[in-house]
């Protein structure tokens, strides 16, 4: 038998297999030289080096280097903490409408909202990123006496022009024009809010106005 | 082929293989289980962080928790049948500062549970938001029932709502002092009764998501069954077994990072915010930028904050594994350097006088002030360490 093109295939076999087949943290280093453009996937103004949970909330190594480290913290605690309806010290001024308490509450972890559970439209707590619009679909316009941006929440003596306790959410499912299944066969589930908001959310109508 | 020439690539492939099996190891000295030593000795310290410093903190912040809503249960009856006492407010507020004690030397640990569910913000957002407790106890006396689930807003939540009903200060302001128990109206009690509740419910929820549900008691299985609350969270597990199925943490290097930039966070926060806002005062509104502005706490708060740190770099028991002995092991000089600062930060803290509020602009906070600073510097060369390949 020849042996020569079982070794020579073994050797190759051999040169491929010497890789380092471990899983390696692999957190990149924080560069102690320039990079090339596409190192950044951030842009060099956005591109940090962290990947712990919170990194989103802190300042990329060129805020750092541009002297703005404090006013990113500053900037940061008046995006997190949330406003108090106080008529002065800290964070005061919430009101007298107003639709949360802080920014954080629709962007938690600094991203878009989290997805909200079927009952009532909740804003009281962080997470609850979606924003509540009414619009007259004959004209598709927002009806412009509840404001774009509906306020459910008011300071005393004022009065919310909405109460969202009432205002409902139910998840539905829904079927696509594929019967949700991919061409491998497997399936899927689609599912789309149905908001319900009865006259008696409106604080107006409840005054008698129709 | 030549003859010599599938000799001399015969002998070229054995010696190749021979080389090439035998260099098919692991660069970074691979041992038992197939990790590197980095991942062993962070490994070994992922363990003690959540079961010798985590969970204790957290199972005694819920108990001092629930302590405190059952006396303030204790109070609202005392009001009702006039035998209310200054000691029975003071053991109430005994309770509060057991458990914001647990809850301050925590603060090193706020990602996971207490970031994701939002129970930091939930139970710690402040100042109060007196003007909407005004408001909300004039409802209450008119008849309004309030519950936790149509709170208001983290405003009327959390510690500082239960300090300010609990706790008030000398006309001097130089001293803290239990609320006057003549002073109370039934509104303020159903509102301290409702607020202590929604308080040890979040503790316990807290304690749970680390600790999993079948490591907590019955009583606070009971308790988060009735208040509708559970993620069916066991975070701590997480952290001790990277890079296994259902731990989100890769690696156990990504699990000491998390910690440190924890770290580096309160350590920040004090520095730069906590101490750092009303110290430069600015304005009004930095001027009163004081977290526990009742009870008097804040500089022990401040220094608990750094004991978290403490705790979670080198290990609360003795003999305890700790991201210490990987730092110590790569960078001695680099560990004994960043205890120094913690030992350093703690004590500069503590040179502040209370109450904090008027001596916020002085010397000692300014003091303070850079020894958290460097604090940070040397935790964030702590980090650069970890992340080295």
């Amino acid at each position: 038998m020849n042996k020569f093109p079982f070794l020579l295939g073994a050797f190759l076999i051999g040169l491929s297999s010497c890789s380092d087949d471990e899983i390696t943290d692999t957190t990149p280093t924080a560069p102690e030289n320039e990079k090339p453009d596409w190192y950044y996937a951030g842009g060099k103004l956005g591109t940090a080096y962290l990947t712990t949970s919170n990194a989103y909330e802190q300042p990329t190594p060129a805020v750092e280097e541009a002297g703005l480290y404090q006013s990113f913290k500053n900037g940061e605690a008046l995006f997190e903490k949330p406003f108090m309806s106080n008529f002065g010290g800290t964070r005061h001024g919430l009101g007298p409408a107003y639709i949360r308490t802080s920014c954080m509450h629709c962007h938690p972890g600094y991203g878009h909202g989290q997805r909200i559970p079927s009952g009532s439209f909740s804003t009281n707590e962080i997470g609850n990123g979606c924003l509540l619009v009414v619009y007259n679909p004959a004209t598709n316009a927002y009806v412009n006496w509840l404001a774009g941006m509906p306020q459910s929440h008011a300071t005393a003596p004022f009065k919310a022009p909405v109460d969202e306790s009432k205002i409902k959410v139910e998840w539905l499912t829904a079927t696509d024009e594929w019967n949700n299944r991919f061409p491998d066969g497997e399936t899927y589930e689609l599912q789309y809010p149905k908001v319900t908001m009865p006259k008696e959310a409106v604080y107006v109508y409840n005054q008698g106005f129709d | 082929m030549n003859r010599f020439i599938k000799t001399t690539l015969t002998a070229a492939c054995g010696l190749m293989l021979a080389t090439g099996f035998t260099a098919c190891s692991d660069d970074n000295e691979a041992t038992a289980g197939g990790f590197s030593t980095k991942e062993q000795v962070l490994q070994a310290a992922a363990v003690p962080y959540v079961d010798n410093t985590v969970l204790p903190t957290y199972k005694t912040m819920a108990d001092e928790a629930i302590r405190l809503y059952n006396k303030c249960l204790d109070i609202q009856d005392k009001f009702s049948r006039h035998a209310l006492t200054e000691a029975d407010i003071r053991e109430a507020g005994e309770y509060w500062k057991s458990s914001r004690k647990s809850w301050e030397l925590s603060e090193a640990f706020l990602f996971g549970p207490a970031a994701n569910h939002n129970i930091d913000p939930h139970i710690d957002s402040w100042p109060l938001d007196k003007a909407s407790m005004d408001a909300l106890l004039t409802d209450i006396r008119n008849g309004k029932e309030w519950k936790i689930d149509n709170n208001g807003g983290y405003g009327l939540l959390g510690f500082h709502a239960i300090e300010y009903v609990l706790f008030e200060l000398t006309a001097d302001e130089n001293h803290s002092l239990p609320h006057n128990p003549a002073h109370y109206t039934a509104e303020e009690l159903t509102y301290l009764v409702t607020v202590a509740e929604d308080l040890r419910n979040q503790c316990v929820l807290l304690e749970t998501c680390w600790a999993g549900d079948d490591a907590i008691s019955e009583e606070k299985r009971n308790i988060l069954e009735e208040a509708g609350l559970g993620y069916g969270e066991q975070y701590g597990w997480m952290m001790k077994n990277a890079g296994k199925p259902g731990s989100t943490f890769i690696t156990f290097q990504a699990v000491a990072e998390e910690i440190i930039q924890g770290c580096i966070d309160i350590a920040d926060e004090v520095g730069n915010t906590k101490i750092g806002k009303p110290n430069l005062a600015g304005n009004d509104e930095d001027r009163n930028y004081i977290e526990s502005p009742y009870s008097l706490n804040s500089v022990e708060d401040f220094q608990d904050n750094i004991r978290s740190i403490r705790n979670s770099y080198c290990g609360s028991k003795t003999g305890d594994a700790s991201i210490s002995d990987y730092v110590k092991s790569v960078n001695p000089a680099l560990d004994t350097q960043i205890r120094a600062d913690i030992d350093n930060a703690i004590a500069k803290i503590g040179l502040i006088p209370e109450p904090f509020r008027k001596n916020a602009t002085g010397r000692e906070a300014e003091t303070a002030i850079g020894a958290c600073n460097d604090l940070v510097s040397t935790l964030s060369k702590v980090m650069t360490e970890l992340t080295k390949q």
